[in-house]
């Protein structure tokens, strides 16, 4: 295919079903030809996984009576400062809410890199079914018609 | 010899059987097969077509409209199932076009072997070889008058196919393909046809407001197997074991997303399988299709069915096999136990 790869961006773009239709269109069949950016891609769904998975394992319930005592905090009109609040110690943990955001970015980062990449290039058994329809559609009474694999993928059952 | 000397050849064997054939029931109908084969090229029609196909795993059955302007024009709109309704294949010589129109895309796709004539005249004789071609009864058949008749193997004697061939313009309205059991597990029918060359234009237009995507492009391949096999860059296997009548056809040594794949068609002019080797770690993606697993020669296999085909895909350490096609399970597991590292010969 003589089409150009996509950038990471569209490719996540894509992943996430951002694109308008024609982009998504033409980033679909790139992908159905193009080892790498199929590599890329899977990469991509890979790293989203992972964040997924360790975002669902960092889950906690709530404690019960957390809710009433934040609305019960809420409806206090003058509610009694923080030990640290009034010392200036939140001021001074802002930074860590930054050092947060970066470490789950370098967590994604080595997820992106240990998970292995490529290793195995996936082949959709569309492609088999489309390769052996055009050598015999040759065959007395076969359709001559290539069913696209979207047709010949059973997404019905 | 050349490619017009072949189809003249084969039209000449054609046209001396029809005479011969132009007899009572139960005579030879080869001439008669071969107009049907050949019919769509000068006869042009719409109506609707029912396609089901019964396997073990399940069945599968869709509809779809069709409109053919002779020689090479169609349109095809799905009707159903669901997910496919108002899908549209056109279909103009080698080039096809899938209106996918959940996605407002068009999908491009070429098959150079849809035209390939010595490829099909070579079929037709297979056929001929390994079929006998039976007229049976006249009767009728959607409103007009059919001529039935059945392929019978000539190993098994059984009858692999039955076609209904409308008496007046020679096309196939009804094809019926059965087990060695004799049941049933293909039919194509088709219902409210009509024949008239008055279709307009439109109806075979590509819309032009979704996005186009190019699809898949598929090559002639080559008569020579053996020669194939031997380019494929891997030590390839080829079988030792084939049904009664099949033989390789022709074959190619594709790229699938950079893998180099070799694949040989066999065949028995009526029934088909494909045999897909690679090396490297290229794995089948067969989820989409449910597989089952099983044990094809000391290997884990997976197996499933998909519309006419069946499919059988494993894995021997080293190279990635897949036989696909019309045949039994138990049929494509011989097939997968005798693959061999030698030459394949016609």
């Amino acid at each position: 295919m003589n089409q150009s790869h996509p950038s990471l961006d569209r490719l996540v773009d894509y992943t996430r079903g951002e694109l308008s239709p024609r982009d998504d269109a033409a980033i679909h069949a790139h992908l159905a030809q193009c080892a790498d950016c199929t590599q890329a891609h899977d990469g991509e769904l890979r790293l989203i996984e992972a964040l997924k998975a360790h975002a669902r394992a960092e889950e906690r319930e709530f404690p019960i009576g957390l809710a009433e005592a934040i609305y019960a905090r809420a409806a206090d009109d003058r509610p009694e400062p923080a030990w640290w609040s009034r010392a200036g110690w939140a001021a001074s943990l802002r930074p860590l809410a930054a050092v947060g955001v970066a470490a789950v970015l370098v967590l994604a980062l080595i997820v992106s890199f240990t998970i292995p990449r490529g290793t195995a290039t996936t082949i959709d058994a569309g492609t088999y079914l489309q390769n052996h329809a055009a050598l015999a559609s040759t065959t007395p009474f076969q359709d001559s018609a290539v069913m696209p694999v979207s047709l010949t993928a059973d997404e019905g059952q | 010899m050349t490619r017009w000397k072949i189809a003249a050849g084969v039209a000449a064997l054609a046209a001396s059987l029809s005479l011969a054939s132009a007899a009572p029931n139960d005579e030879p109908a080869d001439g008669l097969v071969y107009d049907a084969m050949t019919a769509p090229e000068s006869v042009s029609y719409v109506g609707t077509v029912q396609v089901v196909n019964i396997r073990n795993q399940g069945s599968q059955a869709c509809e779809y409209r069709i409109e053919h302007r002779a020689p090479g024009l169609t349109e095809r709109t799905y009707l159903s199932p669901p997910r496919l309704r108002g899908d549209e294949i056109l279909t103009r010589g080698q080039q096809s076009t899938y209106v996918d129109v959940h996605h407002h895309r068009v999908m491009a796709s070429e098959n150079a072997a849809a035209d390939d004539q010595i490829a099909r005249d070579d079929n037709y004789i297979l056929m001929r070889a390994n079929y006998r071609a039976v007229k049976q009864a006249a009767e009728a058949f959607d409103g007009r008058a059919v001529r039935d008749v059945a392929l019978i193997n000539k190993y098994t004697n059984h009858v692999t196919m039955l076609v209904r061939v409308d008496e007046q313009t020679k096309l196939v309205l009804d094809k019926q393909q059965f087990a060695a059991d004799g049941s049933l597990v293909d039919e194509v029918r088709f219902e409210d046809v009509r024949f008239t060359p008055e279709m307009p234009q439109s109806d075979f237009a590509v819309p032009r407001n979704y996005s186009a995507v190019a699809g898949q492009t598929f090559d002639v391949p080559s008569k020579d197997v053996a020669a194939v096999v031997r380019s494929a860059g891997f030590p390839a296997r080829v079988p030792t074991f084939l049904p009664d009548g099949f033989s390789a056809v022709e074959g190619h040594v594709i790229q699938v997303k950079r893998v180099a794949t070799l694949h040989v068609l066999f065949s028995d002019g009526i029934q088909t399988v494909s045999l897909f080797e690679s090396s490297g770690d290229a794995a089948l993606d067969m989820q989409p299709l449910h597989p089952r697993s099983l044990n094809v020669a000391g290997h884990d296999a997976r197996y499933a069915e998909q519309g006419p085909n069946a499919l059988l895909a494993w894995t021997d350490g080293s190279l990635h096999f897949a036989l696909l096609g019309d045949l039994r399970l138990d049929e494509l597991r011989r097939i997968a136990s005798s693959l061999k590292p030698q030459t394949v010969s016609r």
